[in-house]
């Protein structure tokens, strides 16, 4: 995993096909984070679920895994 | 991460509504600031606070007559309780609609359908109206019917018997009602005590975030052998902001989902046991209400758990300005802002160290800022606000004109607020939906809690107590 800045990334989770960082279905994911959290504050900042790796990734992370959205 | 095993497709879910194929991933931006419930708070509780002043330098009791609530009704029979509602009905059907507009509109802006919130919200009023009335009993306190630990029960009763369905948690948010109720909060708290007792706050907060986080992570690592990531999640979460904390690290450092299950599961009950834990002992102990509002903000792991905590002793004790007062210093000044810094750091460590191969690139550290819980501004700004506006008062002019016609109808919507929240922790806490945590993470975390317990106590009470009980006086 590589880890860039956001204003340099390329091909980073944000725009990669297995990246998801909607909240409600981070929520979904993840029985019990809107208990006492919440996937809409600002301490998850753009953060998300990669789907293939099983893994929360921050949007500007390029691994291996990556796949164009739209591919 | 070039040791992962690369699993295939869409299968971390487990809802049919979210194993469909997701919406494509967006960059945030400047959007940020209508798709936040952060920010959404901070415009709620500001705006709110500048309508009460509008409506107060006007002469209107619109916002007074909208603040009603039934808990200083110190009723003894069930007919008194019948009138109140027959006599004020109609203003709890407008004051309904004007919460159910604000949350509801903004609940929507940010993603979520009407269909939903709307059901679920009505409920929750409803249930907060009970709430209420149960706090208005005149023989409430002599039975421990604290309106926050009875409408934990209640919610969690509901949720786990009556099994609520999950679409309800669209008006459940427990998050947006607490961070909501702390820009109010922060409406009626100097600032001046925020800038005297504020430092203390850091200082204790300091202590008690590094040594937290840095036992359950060796614990983790050195005595049970867990993966570091797991320890960085666990750690962060039991030191500085529960479930949050735990989020921010594990997209910090990358960590796989299950470490997710685990933290959630260890902070959420260890979250509820301290809910009754740290108030009762306190009253065992007979501590000033401040010492126990700043050993909860030490010692408890979210805002939500926290405030339900200090508003619980605060209640027994007699001194409810008190008990948040510490516990605000504490939890809310003191110890949220190292979530950005933990994150930051531990980021680093998994960029320098643990994947030192492949990381090319430093993690930034504007990390810090975005992760910043936001609604702390807004606290900040309400209060200074609120305190140069009222600062010409003489303090019989405040007590006897500004307090009941702008104080205390914000206090009251506060604690609607807070309510909402309290009521929202035991309906969306479905135990049977947490994983198990296993027994070494466990163990780790609950050494963690352990240290952060007692030393939360001694810094409270001996260290810094001084301070904490001249609070609310």
């Amino acid at each position: 995993m590589k880890t860039r800045r956001p204003e340099t990334a390329g091909v980073s989770c944000l725009e990669c096909r297995h990246f998801v960082n909607d909240p409600q279905r981070i929520e979904l994911s993840i029985p019990g984070l809107n208990t006492l959290s919440s996937a809409f504050g600002s301490v998850r900042g753009e953060a998300g679920l990669c789907a293939r790796l099983d893994r929360f990734v921050a949007p500007w992370v390029e691994c291996r895994a990556f796949e164009k959205t739209g591919n | 991460m070039s040791e992962d095993k690369v699993t295939d497709g869409r299968d971390f879910c487990e809802t049919k509504t979210c194993a469909e194929a997701p919406p494509p991933a967006r960059a945030m931006g400047w959007r940020e600031l209508y798709l936040k419930e952060d920010w959404w708070a901070i415009y709620l509780g500001l705006g709110i606070t500048i309508v009460a002043l509008l409506a107060f330098l006007n002469g209107s009791k619109l916002v007074q007559t909208l603040s009603i609530n039934p808990g200083g009704l110190k009723w003894t029979t069930l007919g008194q309780v019948g009138a109140y509602f027959s006599a004020n009905i109609g203003t709890y059907l407008l004051q309904m609609l004007c919460w159910l507009v604000i949350f509801g509109a903004t609940t929507r802006i940010m993603g979520m359908k009407l269909s939903e919130f709307i059901p679920s919200f009505i409920i929750l009023y409803l249930l907060s109206i009970v709430m209420f009335t149960i706090s208005g009993w005149a023989h409430a306190a002599q039975y421990n019917l604290e309106p926050p630990l009875v409408a934990l029960i209640l919610g969690l009763i509901i949720a786990n018997i009556i099994r609520v369905p999950k679409w309800m948690d669209s008006g459940f948010r427990v998050e947006y009602y607490i961070k909501t109720g702390i820009v109010l909060l922060g409406a009626t708290f100097p600032i001046t005590l925020v800038l005297t007792a504020g430092p203390y706050a850091l200082i204790q907060a300091t202590f008690i975030s590094v040594a937290t986080c840095l036992v359950i992570y060796f614990a983790a690592t050195k005595i049970f052998g867990l993966d570091k990531r797991l320890g960085a999640v666990m750690g962060v979460g039991g030191a500085v902001c529960g479930v949050s904390g735990s989020m921010a690290a594990a997209s910090a450092v990358g960590a796989k989902k299950d470490y997710m299950y685990i933290s959630v599961t260890l902070v959420v009950v260890w979250a509820l046991v301290m809910i009754l834990f740290i108030p009762f002992v306190s009253r065992a102990l007979g501590l000033p209400a401040g010492v126990a509002g700043a050993w909860v903000g030490t010692s408890e792991f979210a805002d939500a758990a926290g405030f339900a905590a200090a508003t619980a002793y605060g209640h027994m004790a007699g001194n409810e300005n008190a008990a948040i007062q510490g516990f605000t210093l504490m939890k809310v000044i003191g110890r949220d802002m190292w979530i950005g810094i933990w994150s930051f750091v531990f980021a680093m460590i998994a960029c320098l160290k643990w994947e030192k191969e492949e990381c090319q690139t430093r993690p930034n550290a504007m990390e810090i800022w975005w992760r910043f819980p936001k609604f702390v501004i807004g606290f900040l700004v309400a209060s200074l606000f609120m305190t140069l506006l009222t600062a010409g008062y003489s303090q019989a002019a405040f007590n006897g004109v500004v307090k009941p016609g702008l104080i205390m109808p914000i206090v009251s919507l506060r604690t609607w607020a807070f309510i909402f929240c309290f009521l929202s922790i035991g309906l969306t806490t479905r135990f049977r939906e947490l994983k198990s945590s296993g027994l070494k993470p466990f163990i780790a975390f609950t050494i963690g809690v352990a240290v952060n317990v007692v030393l939360g106590f001694v810094l409270s009470v001996y260290v810094f107590g001084g301070h904490w009980a001249a609070l609310g006086k």
